[in-house]
């Protein structure tokens, strides 16, 4: 684990960074959060694993992520549902049974899927901002 | 009913795939910590599973240059394939289900991704890991982001192992065919379909935890949760065939009465005996602990239970086909060489994709598990570290 800011090599004997290894994910959690209360803004700590609430110690603002999200899944199933009705009713009308050209409950297992899977790959795509 | 094998195929894989996304979504969901170590294994397997199933309608539509004509591509004919039909539906539910399986697996990746390109020797594997990676550097802000995407990935992966499955048997309930039109069909398949994942899971399992030494991840408890969960979809499964009968008899119809006798006592007898004793007789043995946790035992019911839900598949596809409405279709089904290789060659496919996978990937979700252990969490006196890591 360590605690560290950006580095390169100093050319004249200047502090530019400090980093600290900690053995322990309760000494970190302490140290991070002094940090915090010191009021250093460039910093960040790397662990193995999430440690939880490391968040709060740090100071993490929520990321937009679940917004994006639901952008993408409202964008998958209008999409989706666009789709259908331009296919099957609008461009290329086809009449099977007397059933109707378009209807919702025969088009929900369609919509259903887009919805599920825009959002994950908006999600992959914006997993890193 | 010469598409009957590749549909009977189809089904099987499919369904097998269904334990990995239960086991990486709806456990998660639900904090079951224990599937940390199989998780990985079980994503893997359902990825496999999707691509052995996939290739069997691209086989059967009869034009297998053509697939892509399944998917809403505009082309040069004008035509469009019909949104209102159930095969369509299937092609958006195992498309939906390839990419969300795949997406899900590699997100898990990525940090233990990090781990391989810093432990590699080599250059190549440093590139190739490196790349895979996405620059992770296990930054608190980097697991922030990372731990809420894979919340949001674990939703909506979750109505995914009802869907899929339901989706797959509207093939048979939209069609009007005794013995497949029945609303039974949806959750009577997911069931199967967890089923025969979790044998899938105890098959590949067992003798991986044997050779690759991972018998200190991949523990018994492990293994008998998942007898656990075998025994009681079992249950629904042997449940499902009994409502199945009832409704025929119930239902005063004589052509569904007649299905349902010719299924036992009929040409194909013999396959509904395989399927009844092998998935509702051989996983009895579980109510047992002492089966739960012998490693012969659990190795021939999840042998029985692979076999016993293929034939569950043929006979529901076989026994309905074989005696239609019109007696001048009636016919015995054999499948062909052809038929037979291909689903000895979708078998081997399915392990050789497993041993790659375990030749060049993280086989155990190692970040998972280091974020289980005692050690990962914060204000936790010493004395409860060794309480605690018995559980995990």
């Amino acid at each position: 684990m360590t605690l560290g800011m950006p580095t390169h090599k100093p050319k004249e004997l200047s502090v530019v960074a400090v980093v600290a290894e900690f053995d322990s994910v309760d000494s970190i959690m302490a140290a991070a959060n002094k940090v915090r209360e010191a009021g250093y803004s460039k910093w960040d700590v790397h662990s193995p694993f999430p440690i939880h609430g490391m968040d709060d110690a740090i100071g993490i603002k929520p990321t937009i992520l679940p917004w994006i999200v639901l952008g993408g899944g409202i964008t998958g199933c209008i999409g989706g549902l666009f789709i259908a009705w331009y296919s099957n009713a609008f461009e290329y009308p086809f009449l099977i049974s007397g059933k109707p050209q378009f209807s919702l409950p025969a088009n929900i297992p369609v919509i259903l899927k887009p919805r599920c899977y825009s959002p994950h790959s908006a999600q992959s795509l914006a997993c890193w901002l | 009913m010469a598409w009957g094998f590749p549909i009977v195929n189809f089904v099987f894989w499919v369904g097998i795939g269904h334990a990995g996304t239960l086991i990486s979504a709806i456990l998660f969901l639900f904090r079951q910590k224990w599937r940390t170590s199989i998780n990985r294994f079980a994503e893997a397997m359902t990825i496999f599973a999707v691509v052995c199933a996939g290739a069997f309608p691209g086989l059967h539509i009869g034009r297998p240059w053509l697939p892509y004509w399944l998917f809403p591509i505009p082309n040069q004919m004008g035509m469009w394939p019909q949104f209102r039909s159930p095969l369509l539906w299937d092609v958006f539910a195992v498309g939906t289900y390839a990419i969300v399986s795949t997406l899900f697996w590699y997100v898990g990746m990525i940090p233990d991704f990090a781990t391989l390109r810093d432990r590699c020797k080599n250059k190549i594997g440093q590139f190739l890991y490196g790349v895979v990676s996405l620059g992770w550097t296990g930054s608190s802000r980097h697991w922030h982001r990372y731990e809420k995407a894979y919340l949001l990935l674990a939703a909506l992966a979750t109505p995914l192992v009802l869907s899929v499955h339901s989706v797959v048997s509207f093939d048979f309930a939209a069609a009007q065919l005794p013995g497949w039109h029945t609303t039974l069909f949806p959750p009577y398949f997911v069931a199967g379909a967890v089923f025969g994942g979790f044998a899938m899971v105890v098959t590949l399992s067992v003798p991986a935890r044997q050779w690759f030494g991972l018998k200190n991840y991949i523990t018994m408890r492990h293994l008998e949760n998942m007898n656990k969960i075998i025994l009681a979809t079992g249950m629904i499964v042997a449940y499902s065939y009994t409502t199945e009968f009832f409704m025929a008899w119930y239902s005063g119809h004589h052509f569904e009465q007649f299905v349902f006798l010719n299924r036992p006592f009929g040409p194909y007898g013999w396959a509904f005996t395989i399927m009844f004793c092998c998935n509702v007789l051989s996983p009895q043995l579980f109510w047992f602990k002492k089966c739960r946790t012998s490693i012969p035992i659990m190795l021939f019911v999840a042998m029985c239970v692979n076999v016993g839900m293929w034939f569950e598949r043929f006979v529901i596809v076989t026994t309905s086909l074989h005696r239609d409405f019109l007696p001048s279709s009636w016919a015995n089904f054999v499948p062909t060489r052809i038929d037979i290789m291909m689903l000895i060659g979708s078998f081997g496919l399915f392990f050789t994709l497993f041993l790659l996978f375990c030749r060049f990937l993280p086989m155990v979700a190692m970040s998972e598990v280091k974020g289980v252990l005692p050690q990962a969490h914060p204000h936790h006196p010493d004395e409860n570290h060794a309480q605690d890591g018995g559980q995990h």
